[in-house]
């Protein structure tokens, strides 16, 4: 029955064109900039499924959004600002930070 | 002698206890063993709250009432995940204004519910920690993501309410499923502020509730300006309990034609017997047709995943959740505590996400769907020219085995949230009602109003409401 369903939802599932390949090379150029390690198993299991995600994302291509805006939110609401004033209390917001010292967070080195 | 209630309606318990006819002590104790059951029966919990009942709660219209809150709301003290092992040892010093405000109005906060890892799904099989079960088959989901939320509303056997949080039909999907009442207010009515964000464009706080009075009353107590969120409607709250009872004599509903095609026969049954109830009292019934629709998954699930590439990019292992030894430079440190902690769907989103967002990619993916929906907020502003409210269903079938969602790709998952995701991309306040059973297993009726249009939306949903 899902199966079904899932057919009706989205026909084009089932006519996918290869848009754009993805491939291992171009997985690890992704990774690379989302700071993510896979491991072989999952490289191999993500190629596989981008190419047909992205291909059904492609769908989009035959709306006509000439002229159209990108709506970058839903409503109109512009953003409201507040008072540039301090009304809170402040908050230990290195709480829940394990690595300290002198007060400074420790990170892992840069160069 | 005081009463000691523990099955009895929000309404009626909040009046009980104003009028001091409770015994409270009681009450606290009969909750906690109560929800200690369910725990162990559903795992509706990520973090029971310990604390829960220990201090007196304020006064105010929610006094004694317990509420659950979805675990992507911070809460002070209290152990906030978001669903993710990336942030198990987080514990926030501060409450979302949502909490803040529930809190303030007298809710005691009895623990925070399960969900997908970040809101990342439809059934709630994506998650970090226990998979909560349908109360009215264990084998079955919750939906998703707030599917702890749905759990504990349908199972809990006292007053209680569950604070919810919806981005492309998180609400919806567990009331459908667990026979509850889901809303889903319009984007900036409810604050953001202490939320774990997924994608900050659609990320909405709502409310999974056994009756529609109850929805009602907590929309009311948390909605509202807020100065800590630029996002936020800058209106007041109002009392949206009033809008029950109301005349719908001669309210317009739309029934979108694309949305009653491709679904399970028994939940179109169940949602078309629902509206003949309304049009029996009087509401006006038409078909409409929203073409666009058929755009809104993939235009969704774009916006969703440059979003959450985004925000999921401060989580690096230093100032708070999940920390190592700290070795090795700094990418190498940040990428092993990432892909060591993140589950798989939010690795998949994550790099389909910076996928979609890179250069040379972004007009035709992130710029394309941001485009589409402009389209797809005037195709819906216009059907409102027409009709008060749009009813479809809220799933497209009964709550699916955990053993058939098993079988299905992150693709097949996605196209579940088709009745969702146009309304949630497009900010419209939505509600999920109960519309009955089909093999002992609850569907439910999406009701889908314009922009900040509550008001409608919980008179039409109480006029469709059947109180068992």
């Amino acid at each position: 029955m899902y199966k079904k369903v899932i057919k009706i939802c989205n026909p084009k599932c089932n006519h996918m064109v290869n848009f754009q390949k993805v491939d291992k090379e171009m997985l690890a150029r992704i990774c690379s900039n989302a700071k993510l390690n896979l491991t072989s198993s999952e490289e191999e299991k993500f190629v596989s499924e981008m190419g047909e995600i992205l291909t059904a994302f492609r769908e989009l291509e035959s709306v006509d959004t000439e002229g159209v805006q990108p709506a970058y939110h839903a409503t109109e609401i512009r953003n409201i600002w507040r008072d540039d004033k301090v009304k809170k209390k402040s908050v230990d917001i290195k709480k829940n930070t394990g690595a300290l010292e002198n007060g400074y967070i420790i990170g892992p080195k840069l160069i | 002698m005081k009463k000691v209630v523990i099955l009895i309606r929000v309404k009626t318990f909040l009046e009980e206890v104003k009028s001091g006819s409770i015994d409270t002590d009681k009450f606290i104790s009969d909750v906690k063993a109560s929800s200690s059951s369910m725990q162990k029966k559903y795992a509706p919990f990520i973090t029971m709250n310990e604390g829960f009942g220990k201090a007196k709660p304020q006064k105010g219209v929610l006094q004694y009432l317990p509420v659950s809150v979805k675990d992507c709301l911070c809460t002070e003290g209290i152990r906030t995940t978001a669903g993710s092992k990336i942030l198990e040892t987080y514990v926030p010093n501060f409450d979302a204004t949502a909490v803040a405000k529930v809190k303030a109005a007298g809710g005691m906060i009895l623990g925070k519910t399960a969900q997908d890892e970040f809101g990342f799904g439809t059934f709630s099989t994506n998650c970090a920690y226990q998979v909560p079960k349908n109360p009215y088959d264990p084998e079955r989901t919750c939906g998703g993501s707030s599917g702890g939320a749905g759990c504990a509303t349908a199972a809990a056997d006292f007053p209680h309410i569950a604070i919810a949080e919806s981005t492309g039909g998180s609400i919806t999907a567990p009331a459908a499923f667990t026979g509850t009442v889901g809303l889903t207010p319009t984007y900036g009515r409810v604050s953001r502020y202490g939320l774990i964000d997924y994608s900050n464009s659609m990320d909405k706080v709502g409310v999974i509730s056994k009756e529609v009075y109850d929805s009602a009353l907590m929309l009311s107590v948390m909605a509202g300006h807020d100065p800590l969120d630029s996002t936020s409607y800058n209106k007041g709250s109002e009392d949206f309990t009033k809008y029950i009872g109301k005349d719908i004599k001669g309210m317009k509903i739309g029934l979108p034609k694309e949305y009653f095609s491709g679904i399970d026969g028994n939940v179109k049954k169940l949602v078309e017997d629902a509206i003949a109830r309304l049009e029996g009292q009087g509401a006006e019934i038409s078909e409409i047709s929203l073409p666009s629709t058929k755009y809104a998954i993939a235009a969704y699930y774009i916006i969703a995943m440059g979003e959450a590439s985004t925000n999921l990019a401060k989580y690096c292992g230093m100032r708070y959740g999940k920390q190592d030894k700290i070795s090795g430079e700094f990418s190498e440190y940040f990428s092993s505590i990432r892909s060591s902690s993140f589950g798989e769907e939010a690795k998949r989103r994550i790099i389909l996400g910076t996928y979609m967002r890179a250069a040379g990619f972004r007009d035709a993916y992130y710029m394309k769907a941001l485009k589409v929906r402009s389209i797809l907020i005037k195709e819906f502003k216009a059907a409102f020219k027409n009709v008060d409210a749009i009813a479809t269903p809220s799933m497209p079938m009964l709550p699916p085995r955990f053993d058939d969602i098993a079988k299905l790709s992150p693709l097949e998952i996605y196209n579940m949230d088709k009745m969702t995701t146009a309304p949630n991309l497009c900010g419209f306040p939505t509600i999920s009602m109960p519309v009955g059973t089909s093999q002992g297993l609850p569907a439910g009726m999406q009701l889908i109003t314009d922009h900040f249009m509550e008001s409608r939306l919980i008179s039409l949903a109480a006029a469709a409401e059947v109180i068992k």
